[in-house]
């Protein structure tokens, strides 16, 4: 088996309130491979962002990691000091934004904004900076003239491709994208999300991609992770889980998403309310709202056990699959 | 296709019977008559025009609910604002009962009128003021409306709490919104739109800001309520599965035309108008076989100072000549399944 | 478009949305009490001046005495009290500042709620009001007006006020243009409540710290500048105030006879109550933006590992790892 491109191992991530320490991603551990997308879902306050933002130790005060390890073609990102992260960022690893109008700077041209990101990290001249500038923005469809446009002159669609190409500004072997085309149109969603298929398909990156939209992500990822307060709560390959999902919070979700075709059917989605991660639920922090729990879901945390040779699962209900051959 | 049609909807009832109660010839409780809006763009020497709405007719009737779907942009808000009185038409008219309401109160709406048309908005973070509490927000309607107070307020109070699955209604009656989350707050902003006793609801995408395990939660919600109190809905969403879901009818907005209305199952099967298609097509579906392909090219409508012609022509994969030109007029292509489109005008 | 899906600043987001009584916070607040303290001592010896010190205005003693056991801060060139001087002047000056403080806020206020809430010609009309206010130039103006006026505290409240209304007016406006657009207005229009009402109980209590910061801009503002205008002598030069006393220091060469006793303590009363009060506007910046308060436990927690803070996330592994 080739080795991960990233791997996190026990992650945890805590945020310092003054209301109290907050443990928003919690022992997370998952491999992504070379020229895979590795889906990570969940609803807000899950961790998902934060997770992502501590893999890259971009998270403002008062985030704090805590514990485990990241490590990124080998190398250990948790050790590494300012400079040496620097150069790490966007080289290696870049991440796509979720509001481009949060990412990019509204008094810069586009193609300054771009050309600041080659020049940073390459020997270039302003003019080559230029040409590459213009050959990314072509890669994602859009006209070359508009490197002198100002971020509010482009549609909110553009605005995000553009801020895709930044993000491929350097070519990097992997890249985050949270939440990409969230406040978009469902049209442009579309554009976008196979503009991103095909320049995956030329490029060969890998892809964190992180939403709270299932469907979307079913039909982009190859693997997906659902995070719940803070901890993985089922990993496995997209087909599967979408057909089989076998955590209830999983199951719970696939009832969140009234189809658009198909038989007509009464969804419930999921009763009760996200947990409040100052005080999280004792055991499995699920328990409250879910239709099977048992006594033990109460009591103990379910840890994360492989129960078919690509499907993780972390409830009570699955250990007795996991002794199957 | 029948048997799809007779099986269960998420009300509970057989699906032919809300196809029978939407294209119920009886007196609508909303009409919507070539309802037009502009809004002067620009400043100085650039004064512009831009097209909110143009032409929009529909009838809203008892018991029935209409999913009004369009993109930013399409003016299905601002329908829902002309509605509620927060906005005024430039062209058009509405008719409440059968009365044209514009014409009866011209500068401001009646309090008789705000007790029969509610609004619930998207934002269940701002729709709540954040310095009152829950039981001041559902006093408000039901001092003002219904002239209640002291027990007969608390009772009331407490007991649309209970209708919204707030319980216990003590508790949450004591509670500031920063309190609660945000479904609860929805739920809440629902039961002050409720505590009118209205006869239609104007629901402006009101799970599109809520955490995805939450919605469905507050549309099995919202039918329940229509049941129990024969209200109407306008609900409002650039999500086709939930507007298949709750609605019995959709309309498709593009531009700021209905571009398309047809019951729900219609519209998905048997969608005529290429826009409809485009947003079908676009919709996630994780279980194709293989990602359907956008005919139509990319792009947004011109809005301001907008050309003449169908303003979907600059896009449509199935463009004529006539389509550059002329507008067209909507053309009913079966009972209840109205286009605006020019490959249905023979 | 999930709002607060942005975990990283959730945190920061729900401690904003914690709208706790401003006095309850205020009032845990160092700079605020210390401010408050300060401000009532000033308050309550205005108040009590008259069973407290001599008459101020009587000619007692020699002229230009230095502080001594029997007149503690001197006497001033015509032979009056300094220490009852200073006190006395308070209650003029204070209650100058107050009332010119309450006054902006009232007129401002309302001028400023009602050009934001309504919009349209309202809005246009009294915006022009607003910028016609805005641009008279406020010192030559009060000089002209004072100078025509009969002179006393009374005309130059009504000069302080018309030229310093105009700028929270504007402050105001700004504000309920922001929150005008909010749902809650929108929900209450469509709930029927009248405009009165959606003005002062709903759009009005949220900008609460606004309002109170600007009562304390003003105060401080019609402080300063009546004794500015009094020492110009435009006041009316016969009643004891602040501004009056530094008049009749500067007319009795003070600074020539080296008499620092009958400038010094005015001086510093009137700097005293504008740094009170400016502390409790400092307060009120802090309570309503607790982002400072959010990083202090996690400096701590560097602190504690020994952890230089630098741009990237810090890593300090917890023991129960």
């Amino acid at each position: 088996m080739p080795e991960p491109l990233l791997s996190i191992r026990n992650l945890r991530v805590e945020y310092l309130t003054p209301n109290g320490p907050v443990r928003a991603v919690d022992n997370v551990s998952f491999d992504v491979g070379a020229g895979e997308v590795f889906g990570l879902a969940g609803e807000s306050g899950c961790g998902k962002s934060t997770l992502a933002l501590a893999a890259l130790r971009l998270l403002p005060p008062p985030a704090l990691i805590t514990g485990g390890e990241v490590l990124f073609e080998g190398k250990d990102i948790l050790g590494m000091d300012d400079a040496a992260l620097a150069s790490f960022r966007w080289r290696k690893i870049s991440l796509v934004f979720q509001s481009a109008m949060n990412a990019l700077n509204p008094v810069l041209t586009v193609g300054a904004q771009i050309c600041d990101v080659i020049e940073k990290h390459e020997r270039v001249t302003r003019a080559q900076a230029l040409e590459r500038s213009a050959e990314l923005l072509r890669l994602m469809g859009i006209d070359s003239t508009r490197l002198r446009s100002y971020p509010h002159q482009l549609s909110g669609g553009m605005r995000q491709r553009v801020v895709i190409a930044i993000a491929l500004a350097l070519k990097p072997p992997m890249m985050f994208m949270d939440e990409p085309t969230t406040a978009l149109d469902v049209v442009v969603q579309r554009e976008i999300m196979q503009q991103i298929a095909e320049l995956k398909r030329e490029l060969g990156f890998s892809i964190l991609f992180i939403t709270h939209d299932l469907s979307l992500m079913v039909e982009f990822s190859d693997r997906i992770g659902i995070l719940y307060a803070g901890k993985l709560v089922e990993l496995s390959d997209a087909k599967s889980l979408f057909e089989k999902p076998r955590h209830p919070y999983t199951r719970g979700l696939m009832a969140s998403f009234p189809a658009v075709r198909g038989p007509r059917r009464r969804l419930d989605g999921i009763s009760g309310s996200p947990p409040d991660m100052l005080h999280p639920p004792e055991g499995c922090r699920f328990h409250p709202r879910c239709s099977e729990a048992i006594p033990r879901c109460r009591s103990t945390r379910p840890p994360l056990l492989r129960v078919a040779p690509d499907a993780e699962v972390a409830c009570h209900l699955y250990p007795a699959e996991a002794r199957r051959p | 296709m029948t048997r799809a049609r007779a099986a269960e909807t998420p009300s509970g009832e057989a699906d032919t019977a809300g196809q029978a109660r939407a294209s119920d010839a009886g007196t609508p409780i909303l009409e919507v008559r070539q309802l037009g809006k502009y809004f002067a763009v620009g400043g100085g020497l650039k004064r512009q025009r831009l097209r909110a709405l143009n032409d929009v007719s529909f009838k809203l009737h008892p018991r029935e609910v209409i999913a009004l779907v369009g993109e930013s942009g399409s003016g299905k808000s601002t329908v829902a604002k002309i509605l509620a009185r927060l906005e005024q038409p430039t062209t058009g008219h509405v008719l409440f009962q059968g009365r044209d309401i514009l014409a009866a109160e011209p500068k401001r709406a009646s309090l008789d009128y705000r007790s029969k048309v509610q609004m619930i908005f998207q934002d269940p973070f701002g729709s709540l003021n954040p310095l009152h509490r829950v039981r001041y927000h559902l006093e408000r309607p039901l001092v003002r409306h219904h002239g209640l107070e002291a027990t007969a307020l608390e009772e009331r109070i407490l007991s649309l709490l209970k209708a919204v699955g707030l319980t216990p209604p003590g508790e949450f009656a004591a509670k500031l919104p920063h309190q609660m989350s945000g479904g609860q707050r929805q739920r809440v902003a629902i039961a002050r739109a409720l505590a009118v006793e209205p006869a239609v609801i104007l629901a402006d995408e009101p799970i599109s800001m809520l955490d995805v395990s939450i919605r469905m939660g507050v549309l099995n919600l919202m039918l329940k309520l229509k049941e129990e109190r024969d209200l109407a809905y306008l609900y409002i969403t650039h999500d086709i599965g939930s507007a298949r879901y709750i609605g019995d009818s959709i309309m498709v907005m593009y531009a700021g035309h209905i571009v398309e209305s047809a019951s729900s199952d219609r519209l998905i099967d048997a969608a005529a108008h290429p826009y409809t298609e485009l947003l079908l097509a676009a919709v996630p579906d994780p279980s194709a076989e293989k990602p359907r392909a956008l005919s139509a090219k990319s792009g947004a409508p011109k809005l301001i100072d907008p050309p003449p012609g169908c303003p979907f022509a600059d896009r449509c994969p199935k463009v004529k000549d006539v389509c550059k030109r002329e507008n067209p007029e909507p053309v009913e292509l079966a009972p209840g399944h109205r286009v605006r489109c020019h490959l249905y005008r023979d | 478009m999930l709002v607060n899906d942005d975990e990283t600043m959730g945190y920061r987001r729900t401690l904003k949305q914690k709208p706790r009584g401003l006095w309850g916070q205020l009032l845990q607040n160092k700079k605020a009490t210390f401010g408050l303290c300060i401000v009532l001592a000033f308050v309550v010896l205005a108040l009590l001046s008259p069973l407290l010190v001599r008459d101020p205005s009587a000619f007692l003693a020699v002229p230009l005495a230095p502080p001594s056991g029997e007149y503690w801060l001197g006497t001033t060139g015509q032979g009056q009290d300094v220490f009852a001087q200073t006190l006395y002047g308070a209650r003029t000056s204070l209650w100058v500042g107050f009332s010119v403080g309450v006054a902006v806020i009232v007129i401002g206020t309302s001028v400023g709620l009602a050009a934001g809430y309504f919009g349209g010609l309202v809005d246009d009309v009294l915006t022009t009001l607003i910028n016609v206010f805005l641009i008279m130039p406020g010192l030559p103006l009060a000089v002209v007006l004072a100078a025509y006026l009969p002179a006393g505290p009374l005309t130059l409240a009504f000069v302080l006020i018309v030229t310093s209304w105009s700028w929270h007016a504007r402050v105001v406006r700004a504000q309920t243009l922001s929150l005008r657009h909010k749902d809650f207005v929108n929900a209450a229009i469509v709930g029927g409540e009248s405009h009165t009402r959606i003005m002062f109980l709903e759009i009005l209590p949220n900008m609460t710290s606004l309002i109170v910061s600007g009562f304390i801009g003003a105060t401080v503002y019609a402080i300063g500048a009546q004794v500015g205008l009094e020492f110009l002598g435009l006041g009316d030069v016969s009643v004891v105030t602040w501004g009056t006393n530094l008049y009749w220091a500067a007319n009795n060469q003070a600074l020539l006879t080296e008499s620092w006793w009958t400038i010094v303590p005015t001086g510093l009363a009137i700097a005293l109550t504008g740094f009170a009060l400016v502390m409790i506007n400092f307060a009120i910046d802090e309570v309503t933006n607790p982002r400072l308060k959010s990083e202090s436990a996690w400096a701590e927690a560097l602190r504690a590992a020994e952890v230089a803070p630098g741009f990237s996330t810090p890593v300090i592994r917890s023991k129960d790892a």
